[in-house]
């Protein structure tokens, strides 16, 4: 009788100790789940910071705005001749 | 062929343009000029004389204004309601304050005078004065000062304009960059307009094609003087009562009327880069260029159409 205990009290304690380790090690390599719900909920590009000029052209729609502006300096080489009317500010 | 005349008023460098029969527009030209200085005397702040100071020195009681100076302070009344209060004429004393209390001529010949008292000038309402149309009739509330240089050049320059338009269908008036053009250079569809580089007077970043209208520019570069070791500039900020610090260094607006075109560049060279879309899109059919401190050039809606 005392044998049989015994034996069953070893029994229990082998089978908790090695359920314990199995599930630790399974739970150690399946995927994580912060990874798959993260993904498509946060976006990433909203949190970053945004060039300074970049809210404009959403404030109105007007996506023409400044950025096609800048290309225009290389690109188009200015006039020979010189305006007499000029604009500066004074 | 376009004849052209230059003169000095308003502290500042004015070029008339007009094509036609050179005798009818020598005339023409002498009258102008004429009417300009007349203008100036009326509504410059620099003289104990002028209407402006006559007005400033009736604050807190009604004043009988010209016909010109009422239409002036109403179309100020206008701006300042479609600025946001960018635009406030009611921001002499902290402009005097800032050491602008004597004409910029006089500011670069003598320099500028320090002020006793320390601190900024209690922010007066511009929207509080008061108008009677049956009399021409203006209130200024107790202790407001005007300044109308924020306009006032536009609106010379465009009733100049108008007068010239008298010899010359063909004319324009350009008021230290801030002009009006009417009409269209025989064989041509635009005026050329150069737009200069505040950082540098001798260089053009572009030149614009524009139909008859106007053009102003407003810029932190050009009216600057040293006070107590400080650089200050002319283009006060209503929201801080003192020398704006801005993003761009000028902006040019294209207009239907040279008033507006001279209050809303400088209401977007302060409003900057977060928020002159927004402010633009007050007014109608305004096209505006912005440079920014490297030099670079920005655009509204559509002004990439006008850069030749």
């Amino acid at each position: 009788m005392i044998k049989l205990k015994n034996g069953i009290r070893i029994w229990l304690a082998t089978t908790s100790v090695t359920s314990f380790m199995g599930g630790w090690v399974l739970l150690a390599h399946s995927p994580k789940p912060a990874s798959t719900i993260n993904q498509p909920t946060i976006s990433v590009p909203s949190q970053a910071p945004l060039p300074t000029l970049a809210p404009l052209p959403a404030v109105n729609n007007q996506s023409i705005s400044v950025q096609q502006l800048q290309p225009l300096q290389p690109a188009q080489p200015l006039p020979i001749f010189h305006p007499r009317m000029r604009t500066s500010g004074s | 062929m376009m004849l052209y005349h230059e003169f000095r008023a308003m502290n500042t460098d004015i070029l008339l343009a007009a094509e036609g029969d050179p005798q009818q527009i020598e005339a023409g030209f002498q009258e102008t000029q004429a009417l300009i200085d007349e203008l100036e005397a009326r509504f410059t702040r620099f003289s104990p004389e002028s209407e402006l100071s006559q007005l400033n020195r009736a604050t807190g009681s009604w004043f009988e204004a010209s016909e010109d100076l009422y239409d002036l302070m109403q179309q100020a009344n206008t701006y300042f309601i479609q600025s946001g209060g960018l635009f406030d004429p009611s921001i002499l004393p902290a402009l005097q304050m800032a050491g602008y209390d004597k004409s910029m001529d006089e500011i670069r010949a003598h320099g500028a005078t320090p002020h006793r008292c320390d601190e900024i000038p209690e922010k007066m309402d511009f929207g509080a004065v008061r108008y009677d149309p049956a009399s021409g009739g203006i209130f200024l509330p107790p202790g407001m000062q005007i300044d109308l240089g924020g306009i006032a050049k536009g609106w010379i320059a465009e009733t100049a304009a108008l007068r010239l338009a008298c010899y010359a269908k063909v004319c324009a008036v350009n008021a230290g960059g801030d002009m009006f053009l009417i009409g269209l250079p025989e064989g041509e569809k635009a005026w050329q307009v150069a737009l200069e580089d505040p950082r540098d007077p001798d260089n053009t970043l572009a030149v614009l094609s524009v139909g008859p209208g106007a053009v102003a520019t407003s810029s932190v570069t050009k009216r600057r003087w040293q006070l107590d070791g400080q650089e200050k500039h002319h283009l006060i900020d209503p929201r801080s009562g003192e020398p704006a610090e801005t993003e761009w260094l000028s902006v040019t607006v294209v207009a239907p009327r040279a008033t507006g075109a001279e209050v809303f560049a400088k209401a977007l060279l302060l409003a900057g880069p977060q928020d002159a879309m927004a402010l633009a899109s007050n007014s109608k059919n305004m096209i505006f260029f912005a440079v920014d401190s490297e030099g670079k050039l920005w655009g509204s809606e559509n002004s990439q159409e006008l850069i030749t």
